[in-house]
C-alpha cells in the first residue's frame, strides 16, 4: 500500500507542473500589468520598467517559471506583489477557514444525503421520493450564492437566528465559529448533498436488484441486517468516488460561498489576486489546490479499496 | 432636484483601486453653491447631528468610548497612503494617517499636522506644524519627519502611486524643527488640494526604516486612531490614539473594519445590528434606506463623472460627426432614471457639482434623433455604423442603454463586457473603439480634466488631443485666482463638449448607510470617512 501511495504521489509531479505552467501562461496572456496595478498609470515608463524588474516581470516567461520553480523548491512561494505578504503565509492563515467550511459542508451533505437516497431507494416513487428527487435537483441547479442570500434572508433578517456573516477562529470561540458556520456549510453542502442523494439512490436500487440480496432475502436473513451488512456498503462504492469528485466543485463554490458570508478564506484570496493579477499568489493558491485535489482523489482510492476487497492497491 | 451625484453602480470593487476610478480628494478649496448645499440637507432623512463644525441642529451632547463597526465594499490592500488604494484602504489610512493639511466638505483646505501655511512667493509654500506632533510609536512628528516622509515619495527609486500627484515639487527643507518648505519648479494651484489628500499624508520614519516594504501591513501615522491588527479579508481594528494633537478627539474607542463584498449582506449586517455603517452604498439601495426608519442615509455629491469615451483616433468614432450622432442619440435623462436608479444628475462635463468650478447653468446635451441621423449623414454613413464598446461588469447597465437608444438611429453598438482589471488595460491601448468608463474624481479640477484630456494625461484612453484644451488646462495649473480657473474649466468643458471627447451621461454621489446611534459622521465627496468626530450615542 505504501508502494501504492508513493507511486501515486510521484504521478502527480508531472500533473502539478502541467498544472502550474498553464496557470503561470494564462496569467502573462492576459492584458494587465501587475506594475501597472500597483503604481498606477501614471508614473511614467521608467519606474514602471523599474518596477518591473524588480518584480522579475522583465524576463521572459521561461525564466521567470524556472525561477518560481526554483524558490519553490526552497519552499518559498514568494510574496504577494499587491500586499508583500509571503504567499504562503497568506495561504496558511487562511487555511483552517477553507478547511473549516469543506469539512462542515461535507458533514452536512453525508448527513442530508445519505438518509435521503436510502429512504429514496427504499421507498421507491413515494411521495417522499418524488420530493427528494425534485429537490435535489433544485439543489444541484440552484447557484449556491443564491442559496446563500436566502438562508441570510430567512435565518438572520427575519428570524433573526443566526449572525449573517463574518468569522470567528475556532481555537477562540468555539461557539461562535459554529454559529457563524451554519449557513456557509449548508450553502455550499446543499449541491453536493442534492448529488449524493440522488447517487444513493440509484446506487442502493442497482444492488437491491442484485442476484446476493435475492439470495440472502431467500435465505431468510433479517431485512434490516441485509440492508446494513450487505446493500449499503457495497452502494456505497461509486458514491464515495461522487464525493471525491465533488471536492473540486467544493472548492470552487467556497469562491462564492466564502465572498457571500465574507470568511476569509482561500477562495477569496484566489479571486482578489486574479484581479489584482497578484501572480505569486494565484501560482501559490492554484498550486495548493491542486496538491489538495491529487490528496482527495488519493484518499478516495484508499478508502474505496478498504472498502472492497476486489480494489486491489497496483 | 437632483442634487447629488449618482451612478448606475458604485465604483466597482476592482475599479475603485484604479487611480481611474478613484474618488480620490486632489484639491480645491470650494464652495457648493448655496441652493445645492440647501438641499443636501432637506434630503437627510432624520436630523443628524452632523460634525461639530457645521453646527448642532439636536442638544446632544457628544459621548466617548464605544466601538464603531465598519462594514467595507471591497478588500483591503493594504494601509499605505502612497501606494496602491481603493476606497476602501482610503478610509483606513485617513484614519490612521494625518497629512500636513485637511479637506473639509465643502473641499475647502483646513489645518491638520500644518498649523499654518503661508506663500512667499508663487514657487513656495512654507508650512508651520503643531507643536508637540507624535506618531503612534511615540517618534516626534517635526519637520525633519515630515521632510523624511514625504522626500521617500519624491524619490524615483520607490514605488509609490501617489508620486505623479507631487510632480511639480523640486525639493523640501526643513527649516527648522516646526517649519517645512516647499521648492516648486513651476507654481501649482492644485498643490494645496494635492497635500490635503494621499500625498500630503505623513509617515513615520522610524516606522518606514523599521517595516520597510511590510509598512502597509504596519501603518504608523499622526492620525486619530493607531493600527492594532489586521486579519486580511475578515478584519481590520484600530484603537483610539491618546496623545492625538486634538485634544479630545476622537470620541470612539475602536472601530472595526469588515470587508463585506455583497452589499445585500452588508446591510443585513446592518439591519440585524452586527455592524453599524456600511460604506460606499449602492444607489440601489439607497430608497430601501431612506425609506427605513431604523438607518440613516449619509450623501454628499461626489468627485466622479460617468459616461462613454470615444477613441478619437480610430475606429468610427475616429470622426467627429458620428461621435455627435451617438451624442445626440443617448438620452442621459433615461441612463439616470435606469442605471443610476434616478440617484444623482446628468451630466454636462467633467467637473461635477462638488466643485467650486462646477457651472450649473451649463446645458446637458439633449437627445436629438434628427440631429443625429444629420450628423450620420454628416459623417458618411446615414444608415448607421457598427461600433465596439467595451464595458466593465458594473456598468453594463449603462451600456445596455447607450446601446438601445443608439439602434434608434442605426448605430449598431457591439457590447463586450470586460472584468474591470482587463478592461483598463485594453482600454488604454490604441485598438478599442469607446469605453463606458468613469473617472473618480480629484477634489481639485484639474485632477478631472488632465488625466483624461491632456494630451499627455496619465490615463487618456480617447487619444484625445487638442492644443485649445492642453493650452487650458497647462493655464489652469498655473492661474492661482480662484474666479479665473472657474472660467478656464468652463472652457474647456465647452470645448470637451463641441469636440465630444466624452459623452457625459451622469454625476454620482457618495452614499454611505449607518444605524441610528451613529452620529457625528457625514459623507464627504472624496468617499473617505472622517471619523476624528464621530461618536456612538446609547
Amino acid at each position: 500500500m505504501l508502494a501504492f501511495i508513493a507511486g501515486r504521489l510521484l504521478a502527480a509531479v508531472p500533473v502539478l507542473l502541467a498544472l502550474s505552467l498553464t496557470v503561470f501562461a494564462l496569467l502573462h496572456i492576459g492584458p494587465a500589468d501587475p506594475a501597472v496595478l500597483l503604481l498606477g498609470e501614471n508614473v511614467g515608463t521608467e519606474a514602471l520598467a523599474q518596477a518591473r524588474a524588480d518584480l522579475g516581470l522583465d524576463q521572459p516567461i521561461l525564466v521567470q517559471y524556472g525561477r518560481w520553480l526554483g524558490s519553490l523548491v526552497h519552499g518559498d512561494l514568494g510574496r504577494s506583489i499587491r500586499t508583500h505578504q509571503p504567499v504562503g503565509e497568506a495561504i496558511l492563515a487562511r487555511l483552517p477557514v477553507t478547511i473549516e467550511l469543506g469539512l462542515l459542508s461535507m458533514v452536512v451533505a453525508l448527513a442530508i444525503g445519505l438518509p435521503l437516497g436510502i429512504y429514496a431507494a427504499l421507498h421507491r416513487n413515494s411521495a417522499l421520493d418524488v420530493a427528494s428527487s425534485s429537490v435535489a435537483v433544485v439543489g444541484i441547479a440552484l447557484p449556491n450564492f443564491v442559496l446563500g442570500l436566502l438562508l441570510i434572508l430567512f435565518l438572520s433578517l427575519w428570524l433573526g437566528l443566526l449572525p449573517p456573516s463574518g468569522y470567528a477562529p475556532f481555537v477562540q470561540d468555539p461557539a461562535r465559529n459554529l454559529e457563524l458556520m451554519v449557513m456557509p456549510a449548508l450553502t455550499l453542502g446543499a449541491a453536493l448533498a442534492a448529488a449524493i442523494a440522488r447517487m444513493m439512490r440509484s446506487s442502493l436500487l442497482d444492488v437491491l436488484r442484485s442476484e446476493y440480496i435475492k439470495t440472502a432475502n431467500a435465505k431468510g436473513l433479517d431485512r434490516r441486517r441485509i440492508l446494513l451488512a450487505h446493500a449499503i456498503r457495497n452502494a456505497l462504492l461509486p458514491v464515495i468516488t461522487i464525493v471525491g469528485l465533488q471536492v473540486g466543485a467544493l472548492l470552487g463554490g467556497a469562491v462564492l460561498t466564502e465572498t457571500v458570508f465574507a470568511l476569509p478564506g482561500i477562495g477569496r484570496l484566489i479571486v482578489d489576486a486574479i484581479f489584482a493579477r497578484d501572480f505569486p499568489v494565484v501560482q501559490g493558491v492554484v498550486l495548493f489546490l491542486g496538491v489538495l485535489r491529487i490528496a482527495c482523489n488519493l484518499g478516495v482510492d484508499i478508502i474505496s479499496a478498504r472498502l472492497d476487497p476486489r480494489i486491489a492497491f497496483r | 432636484m437632483n442634487s447629488s451625484a449618482g451612478g448606475d453602480n458604485f465604483p466597482g470593487r476592482r475599479i475603485g483601486r484604479r487611480d481611474l476610478l478613484r474618488g480620490a480628494a486632489l484639491s480645491g478649496a470650494a464652495f457648493w453653491t448655496a441652493n445645492l448645499l440647501t438641499a443636501c440637507q432637506q434630503r437627510s432623512p432624520v436630523p443628524r447631528a452632523p460634525a461639530a463644525a457645521s453646527g448642532t441642529p439636536v442638544a446632544e451632547v457628544p459621548k466617548r468610548g464605544g466601538i464603531l463597526r465598519v462594514a467595507l465594499s471591497n478588500e483591503i490592500a493594504g494601509v499605505d497612503p502612497y501606494g496602491n488604494t481603493s476606497v476602501s484602504d482610503k478610509c483606513v489610512y485617513h484614519a490612521v494617517y494625518d497629512g500636513l493639511l485637511g479637506l473639509d466638505r465643502d473641499l475647502r483646505i483646513v489645518p491638520q499636522l500644518a498649523a499654518s501655511w503661508a506663500m512667499p512667493d508663487e514657487r513656495t509654500y512654507v508650512f508651520t506644524l503643531r507643536d508637540g506632533l507624535v506618531f503612534h510609536d511615540g517618534t516626534p512628528c517635526d519637520a525633519q519627519a515630515v521632510k523624511q516622509s514625504l522626500d521617500w515619495l519624491l524619490d524615483p527609486a520607490n514605488p509609490a502611486q501617489a508620486r505623479p500627484e507631487l510632480s511639480e515639487v523640486q525639493d523640501l527643507v526643513a527649516t527648522d524643527r516646526k517649519t517645512v518648505t516647499f521648492r516648486l519648479k513651476t507654481p501649482s494651484s492644485a498643490l494645496l488640494t494635492t497635500l490635503a489628500d494621499r500625498a500630503g499624508k505623513v509617515v513615520s520614519p522610524t516606522a518606514r526604516a523599521k517595516y520597510g516594504k511590510d509598512l502597509a501591513r504596519n501603518p504608523v501615522g499622526t492620525g486619530p486612531f493607531r493600527f492594532i491588527e489586521w486579519l486580511q479579508d475578515d478584519h481590520l481594528t484600530l484603537k483610539r490614539f491618546d496623545d492625538y494633537w486634538d485634544k479630545g478627539a476622537p470620541l470612539l474607542d475602536t472601530v472595526v473594519f469588515r470587508p463585506i463584498p455583497d452589499q445585500s449582506v452588508a446591510l443585513t449586517e446592518l439591519k440585524t445590528g452586527n455592524v453599524d455603517l456600511v460604506s460606499f452604498l449602492d444607489p440601489k439601495d439607497l430608497a430601501e434606506v431612506r425609506a427605513n426608519t431604523r438607518l440613516v442615509s449619509l450623501e454628499a455629491p461626489g468627485l466622479s463623472f460617468w459616461g462613454v469615451l470615444p477613441n478619437t483616433t480610430r475606429g468610427p468614432l475616429a470622426s467627429k460627426p458620428l461621435r455627435e450622432a451617438l451624442s445626440f442619440a443617448i438620452d442621459r435623462e433615461a441612463i439616470l432614471a435606469a442605471a443610476a436608479f434616478g440617484v444623482g444628475q446628468v451630466a454636462h462635463g467633467p467637473i461635477p457639482p462638488s466643485s467650486w468650478a462646477y457651472d450649473p447653468d451649463a446645458p446637458v446635451i439633449r437627445r436629438d434623433l434628427e440631429r443625429a441621423k444629420v450628423k450620420l449623414a454628416e459623417g458618411g454613413w446615414p444608415s448607421g455604423f457598427p461600433v465596439r464598446v467595451l464595458t466593465p461588469p458594473s456598468l453594463q447597465r449603462t451600456a445596455q442603454l447607450v446601446q438601445a437608444q443608439a439602434r434608434e438611429v442605426g448605430i449598431d453598438v457591439q457590447i463586450q463586457v470586460l472584468e474591470a482589471t482587463a478592461l483598463f488595460s485594453i482600454a488604454q491601448g490604441s485598438d478599442n473603439e469607446a469605453v463606458v468608463i468613469g473617472w473618480g474624481g480629484r477634489a481639485d479640477p484639474d485632477g478631472n480634466v488632465f488625466p483624461m484630456f491632456h494630451t499627455k494625461g496619465g490615463w487618456n484612453g480617447g487619444k484625445y488631443s487638442s492644443p485649445e484644451v492642453d493650452r487650458l488646462i497647462e493655464q489652469g495649473r498655473i492661474v492661482s485666482d480662484q474666479a479665473e480657473r472657474k472660467r478656464i474649466y468652463q472652457a474647456i468643458q465647452q470645448q470637451l463638449n463641441q469636440d465630444v471627447a466624452y459623452i457625459f451621461t451622469n454625476f454620482r454621489p457618495v452614499l454611505h448607510a449607518t444605524n441610528t446611534s451613529v452620529r457625528g459622521l457625514q459623507a464627504h465627496p472624496d468617499q473617505a470617512l472622517r471619523l476624528q468626530t464621530t461618536w456612538l450615542s446609547a
